[in-house]
């Protein structure tokens, strides 16, 4: 009886794609959404929940939103139920911040975020988990409450509004309440559930296996007395990314393989140019002749994030698809598109304080959040 | 737009809520009062200071308010208040006045969240008479009658206007985009550079897509006007900070 090959068996493992909060990976062909929709429980954000919003909000529905690029919810049809009866909800997002330097890619949550706090008038609450990273990276305590002010300063920039928006972090804010929850939570989930969620190891510090009540915690709005006082009944929503990868993918740690918060216009171009994996053919002739491959083609990609015009955007791929737009046009656009959004976020930046920053920070109440 | 007591008094009709009338010389304290009516008048100055019905009052048959005025006195039991209540879009909240619940840093004032969050719009001043002999008393007894209520919010339905709140609009970065985009447009540019070009003002923004000009101009506008409000609140917020910790309360100007 052959057991199977070593070789057969990387094989099989190599075909599953893997999405866990530190890995994403994917099998052969990219990314399957609709397994991950199965996998997590999820439902498809379709075009009538698309429609639905723009309903309710009264405002076009952000282009994440038209191009299915935020694809998968849950219960979010329950959210807008409630918000259609004139109750409320509150947002909650994060960020762990691992490193100072951070990328377009790290700013589409928050985009997106910023985007729901505008369009449905809510508050939101922002945890930034200095804690997780001391745990998981070789990091001091001090060294990662920076990071957190720092990173805090770039969600600032961002646009979010002051009077609805409370960033915390896990070293500073945790305490009172919001502690009293993380034990009730962590006393509602055994070892063995942890593990298999997370998959820690025996030899894991207890401190990672105790983390994750830190990041259930604010989904409770009695975590935040300061802004909703006892109220259990609230309900929150919570934007987040998968972390992308394919064969786009960006890491801090590789410099040329995104394009950074803090890069000159040179950079951009530069960045551009010379890294950004073209779909097009390899001869102006060729290309004229066969066109582009849009799938693999990573400014048509970036272009779909970033390109606020939809009919631009359209004209553009059938334009470059069909061999009449070039590599070098598409790239040119997207320069310009990508160097007006970084310029903007870098004059934001400029502008705020660390006095900003323990605003945005203080445990204060916020009169104005459902206004 | 004020009411007048009549027109309360027609209302509560209307709504077939019950009710005892009873005329009499104008009272401002409640210790001008029958010592034996146990129960406290209610008075909450509308939009501003937000006064809490005591739990005594949820199964009370009889509740003493004043209707506007405070030469009457109108007695009704606690459902038809609620009643009332809800045709005017309120919700009621009743609570426990006697508790006394720690407030410190981890625990804000736990009715907190029943404070209706934006001010409401003011009305005239009600209806009130004074006698001669109770003119001295007038100034410190503020017994202004008023009908607001605090809203409930997060759960329940006393909130009539559903998906689009007024907002606050002084602070509504977006409203004021808007407005500096249509001024500076219509107002300046359109008007200015016509005449300079010597085209109506209608020939010239047929020809600039103005629509498309918004949504490039919108973002860079609205990016630079929120920092402007977070710098000014950051500012506003470190003085009062600071008023506090150096001054205390007396460092507030009083509005009395």
């Amino acid at each position: 009886m052959a057991t199977a090959t070593p070789a057969a068996e990387t094989e099989v493992k190599e075909e599953e794609q893997v999405v866990n909060p530190w890995e994403v990976s994917a099998g052969k062909g990219g990314i399957d959404y609709d397994k991950l929709v199965d996998q997590f429980g999820c439902q498809r954000i379709d075009a009538a929940l698309v429609d639905r919003i723009a309903r309710l909000t009264a405002r076009p529905p952000h282009r994440f939103l038209r191009r299915g690029l935020f694809f998968a919810h849950r219960d979010l049809s329950e959210v807008l139920d409630l918000y259609e009866r004139g109750e409320k909800f509150y947002l909650y997002t994060g960020r762990g911040p691992s490193s100072e330097a951070l990328h377009l890619g790290h700013l589409i949550p928050f985009m997106f975020t910023k985007y729901l706090q505008d369009a449905f008038k809510v508050p939101l609450v922002i945890q930034l988990t200095d804690d997780e990273k001391f745990l998981w990276k070789n990091l001091t305590v001090e060294e990662c409450k920076r990071l957190a002010r720092e990173n805090a300063k770039d969600i600032i920039a961002c646009g979010f509004d002051v009077e609805r928006t409370f960033i915390f972090s896990d070293f500073e804010f945790v305490g009172g309440k919001f502690y009293e929850n993380m034990v009730k939570i962590s006393k509602c989930v055994t070892c063995n559930k942890a593990v298999g969620i997370f998959g820690f190891s025996p030899e894991d510090p207890i401190g990672k296996y105790s983390f994750p009540p830190v990041q259930a915690a604010p989904s409770f709005p009695s975590s935040f007395p300061h802004l909703f006082g006892g109220n259990n009944q609230l309900r929150c929503l919570i934007p987040c990314a998968i972390d992308q990868g394919e064969n786009t993918k960006m890491s801090a740690s590789d410099p040329n393989s995104a394009i950074y918060v803090t890069d000159t216009p040179k950079e951009i171009k530069n960045k551009v140019n010379r890294y950004a994996f073209s779909g097009g053919q390899d001869s102006i002739e060729l290309h004229r002749k066969l066109g582009a491959n849009l799938d693999v083609d990573v400014p048509i990609k970036y272009l779909n994030f970033f390109l606020e015009d939809d009919d631009e955007l359209e004209r553009i791929k059938t334009e470059y698809k069909e061999g009449r737009m070039l590599t070098g046009e598409v790239k040119q656009r997207l320069v310009e598109v990508l160097s007006g959004m970084v310029a903007r976020h870098q004059r934001a930046r400029a502008q705020v304080t660390e006095e900003m920053v323990d605003a945005f920070m203080a445990a204060r109440p916020l009169p104005n959040m459902f206004g | 737009m004020g009411y007048t007591k009549d027109q309360l008094l027609a209302r509560l009709q209307e709504l077939k809520i019950d009710f005892t009338c009873y005329d009499h010389p104008v009272v401002l304290t409640v210790e001008e009062q029958d010592k034996k009516h146990r129960l406290y008048v209610v008075s909450a100055l509308e939009g501003t200071k937000v006064d809490m019905k005591n739990q005594g009052f949820k199964s009370k048959q009889s509740c003493y308010f004043h209707p506007l005025t405070n030469d009457v006195t109108i007695v009704l039991s606690s459902s038809n208040l609620d009643k009332f209540l809800i045709s005017i879009g309120k919700q009621p909240a009743y609570v426990d006045l006697e508790a006394s619940p720690v407030v410190g840093k981890d625990n804000p004032p736990d009715l907190a969240h029943l404070v209706p969050s934006d001010t409401p719009i003011s009305s005239e001043q009600p209806v009130q008479n004074v006698t001669p002999a109770n003119a001295t008393h007038q100034n410190n007894a503020p017994k202004e009658t008023g009908k607001a209520k605090p809203k409930v919010q997060g759960k329940g339905a006393g909130n009539s206007q559903s998906k689009v709140d007024k907002p606050n609009s002084a602070t509504d970065v977006e409203k004021c985009v808007n407005d500096v985009f249509d001024t500076f447009m219509s107002r300046f540019f359109l008007s200015e550079v016509s005449k300079k070009l010597n085209l109506t003002t209608e020939e010239l923004s047929s020809k600039l897509d103005l629509d498309g000009l918004r949504g490039l101009v919108a973002p860079e506008l609205e990016s630079t006007m929120m920092i402007l409000k977070s710098a000014s609140y950051t500012a506003g917020f470190e003085a009062g900070f600071e008023t506090m910790l150096n001054n205390g309360l007396k460092g507030c100007p009083s509005r009395k």
